[in-house]
């Protein structure tokens, strides 16, 4: 389980987040929705360490989570894939791939993981060899996702995975998501397209001004008259 | 007479190119152009001589000393005003490092002296003809340890998790810690390579040039190097020493050599009027 109390973060003296309260259960998908503005990306940066939290308290598994830098919170197990993808664009696939096992060079079983990811995103094994600018906006999104899965994560956050791709494309990454929840990964997902997050989702949040104003199951958020007006 | 000309830039070209790739490493991780560099070359090349005139260690044991001093210079230098001048204007991170270089030279001039020092060759300096060139071991040595540095080099970013590692922290320091890439410890890593890399170059042209306080100008050749090759560009920084190399030593012999040097830096500001990313470098274009 990952929790969540209190949390308050932002960047300089503003506080974006305002006293954020959220549980992602152990092999479940949580959606995190809400406007643009609302603070779901900084929630993921504030978790994963890219921003420091004015005050609250992260838990991974019963155990606190350090977020001092995004390199310790990745060692505790919980890996982001940001809105920007931050790939290293001059690097081929291939690079971007073994730099994603980073924590993990040296283990036997790494080149293992390199051939199921490509057998996964058979996109990224046509073009292993290319430098990742030359990689679509699809392709470059499967490789932030399959970048960070070569650490092994058992929480993945996925900043608005869909963001600027084609329908078709989109609908290729959320079964890759739904495949990677269905192996046991812990999956925060935060959307914009509401319908496509509560498909995959189990539970969600949803955030207006840094703060959550619902929560429930996907179904309670998909009938919810709030949901409803504002998203559906 | 070409062939000779050829042969003969390529000494100089070589520890440009060592310099430049100083330079690079520095701007490419921390996004400071480091003009105390070419300060710190000549001090490095002072610890060889410390170390041998004053504690009259054997040459070969003085380069390891000196060696190991630089690492830990390159640490103090990235630990104690680099690293606490992260967020401040890149201006005070660049008069910084002038004012590092000043620190070092005029150190270097009270306690050493405003005279030149003579420094040893790594082979013998009388030339020898070979098939019509004249061929002078001690800067094949010099060409021979600047190559076998610039293939460690590359092994190393090329080959290794470790300078993959180290190229992806420049290129991108935010996906590198998301990939759980200790990004402070990189820097560090960037400075202290430069520091052996400039204390390796300043061995190696310090009996060129004989070793004084002032050597460090050599730094600006090295810097010409850089801006040819590409700021951004570690392999242009290595094309650019070397054909700064060429390039003076074809000025100096087919126009003038007491001119060499006014050719070198026209060529820097040619490059920056006409092609301001290098020959190798990448154009970056920010929204202001």
């Amino acid at each position: 389980m990952l929790r969540i109390r209190d949390l308050s973060a932002g960047y300089g003296h503003k506080n974006v987040l305002n006293g954020i309260d959220l549980d992602v259960p152990a092999g479940s998908v949580v959606a995190i929705l809400g406007a643009n503005g609302a603070g779901k990306s900084t929630l993921l940066k504030a978790i994963v360490g890219l921003i420091g939290r004015s005050s609250g308290t992260i838990e991974l598994d019963g155990k606190p989570l350090t977020n001092e830098s995004a390199d310790r919170t990745l060692k505790s197990g919980v890996a982001l894939v940001a809105e920007q993808r931050e790939l290293f664009k001059s690097m081929s696939v291939a690079d971007n791939l073994l730099l994603g096992g980073y924590l993990r060079r040296g283990q036997a079983d790494m080149r293992e993981d390199f051939e199921r990811l490509l057998d996964v995103f058979p996109r990224l094994r046509e073009r292993v060899r290319q430098p990742a600018r030359t990689l679509s906006g699809g392709e470059q999104q499967m490789l932030a996702i399959a970048r960070a899965l070569m650490s092994r994560p058992s929480y993945l956050l996925l900043d608005e995975p869909s963001l600027g791709l084609a329908p078709r494309i989109v609908e290729e990454i959320f079964d890759i998501v739904r495949r990677i929840s269905a192996e046991g990964t812990s999956i925060v997902v935060i959307e914009q397209n509401v319908n496509l997050a509560l498909d995959v989702a189990q539970s969600g949040y949803v955030m207006e001004t840094g703060s959550i104003t619902l929560a429930g199951t996907a179904a309670e958020l998909r009938s919810s008259d709030t949901v409803q007006a504002a998203y559906l | 007479m070409l062939a000779q000309v050829l042969v003969s830039s390529i000494t100089a070209g070589a520890v440009y190119a060592l310099i430049a790739l100083g330079f690079v490493l520095i701007h490419k991780g921390t996004g400071v152009v480091h003009f105390g560099y070419g300060d710190q070359v000549t001090f490095g090349a002072y610890l060889v001589l410390i170390g041998q005139a004053f504690i009259g260690l054997r040459f070969d044991v003085a380069v390891a000393g000196a060696l190991v001093a630089s690492v830990l210079l390159g640490a103090i230098i990235y630990l104690a005003f680099m690293w606490p001048l992260r967020n401040a204007s890149l201006l005070a991170r660049i008069i910084a490092s002038l004012a590092l270089g000043t620190v070092l030279r005029e150190f270097l001039r009270s306690y050493m002296g405003p005279n030149a020092w003579p420094f040893p060759f790594l082979l013998s300096s009388t030339s020898v003809p070979v098939g019509g060139v004249l061929i002078v071991p001690a800067n094949l040595a010099i060409v021979g340890v600047a190559i076998a540095v610039l293939v460690a080099l590359y092994l190393i970013f090329d080959r290794t998790i470790y300078g993959k590692a180290i190229l992806a922290a420049c290129e991108n320091s935010t996906g590198a810690s998301l990939v759980g890439v200790h990004v402070s410890t990189v820097f560090l890593l960037i400075w202290i390579l430069a520091s052996v890399l400039a204390t390796v170059a300043g061995i190696l042209v310090a009996p060129l040039l004989t070793l004084s306080p002032d050597m460090g100008l050599i730094g600006i050749k090295g810097f010409t190097a850089a801006v040819l090759g590409g700021f951004n560009s570690l392999p242009g920084a290595v094309a650019g020493g070397i054909a700064l190399g060429i390039l003076e030593a074809l000025a100096g012999t087919y126009v003038s050599s007491a001119l060499k040097d006014m050719i070198s830096y026209a060529i820097l500001i040619a490059v920056i009027l006409v092609r301001p990313q290098g020959l190798f470098g990448e154009l970056t274009l920010k929204k202001v």
